[in-house]
């Protein structure tokens, strides 16, 4: 087999699996808890779904701020979000409801409460 | 909240969009180490740079960057529910599911409206969420 072609294949299944793995995403905490003790692609999917859903909250936060509404966590003005703060905050509100399963929980929602745990807000 | 140094953006990005039309191996081998990058950076992050290179290359980035948006909108979702729970306004008011094309579709709507708005193009940096989010309530206001 040539190079060319055999270069050309090996590119077709890396961009087919990565599309595939782009489409997956954890319904729930019990599939993100086994996606993330798997490993591979479904766990690549999840952090970019994990990502995409913690972006969609600090956008939505950083709205309430703008127009002077009560934001809905409070992280630390200079701090620059990253992945690995949503999958902290969802382990932390795993650990935080334990010994209750969260396993049939949504993500997202365990993401948010994780968020309030982690950063809360200091009331006035 | 300040997004500017959010999301940093890689000087080798910059060749992507000419790779696109050279299949040859090495051509390949170029496309595939920078959409795996972007694949990487999209995990951390979308504005609007990689969004536009993204769009471009097509192929793995691309699916990457819909499921990105895709969860961008999760997450505007789950805040909305927070805020209802609470008896506080929505961010916006979706009568009903959306895919994501519907998603893209809108999206592109407010980058051209705020391209229009501002006379300008969407600077490089701006976070994709920030956009949709405000493409989503102009779609979907709330009736007060």
């Amino acid at each position: 087999m040539k190079k060319s072609t055999l270069g050309f294949l090996l590119s077709a299944v890396f961009l087919a699996s990565s599309t595939l793995a782009s489409s997956w995403m954890p319904s729930n905490i019990k599939e993100y808890k086994q996606s993330k003790k798997a490993g591979g692609t479904n766990w690549k999917a999840a952090i970019v779904y994990i990502g995409g859903m913690g972006h969609g909250i600090e956008a939505a936060n950083a709205y309430l701020a703008s127009i002077h509404q009560q934001v809905t966590y409070c992280p630390p003005e200079n701090l620059v979000m990253r992945i690995s703060n949503y999958m902290d905050a969802i382990d932390l509100a795993i650990k935080k409801h334990e010994p209750i399963s969260q396993d049939d929980f949504p993500v997202d929602l365990v993401l948010l409460d994780g968020l309030q745990e982690l950063f809360p807000c200091q009331r006035k | 909240m300040d997004y500017k140094n959010c999301f940093p953006v890689s000087e080798n990005r910059e060749t992507k969009t000419e790779l696109v039309g050279d299949l040859s191996m090495k051509g390949l081998v170029l496309v595939l180490i920078l959409g795996a990058l972007l694949y990487a950076s999209v995990a951390e992050a979308l504005d609007y740079k990689e969004y536009k290179t993204a769009k471009a290359i097509d192929g793995a980035s691309w699916s990457s960057v819909r499921a990105f948006v895709n969860a961008v909108s999760e997450g505007f979702n789950v805040a909305n529910r927070d805020l209802a729970g609470k008896s506080r306004p929505l961010l916006y008011c979706q009568p009903f599911a959306l895919n994501v094309d519907t998603l893209l579709t809108i999206l592109d709507s407010e980058i051209k409206t705020m391209e229009e708005i501002t006379h300008k193009p969407l600077p490089d940096n701006m976070p994709i969420g920030v956009v949709l989010l405000s493409g989503m309530q102009d779609t979907f206001p709330c009736k007060s």
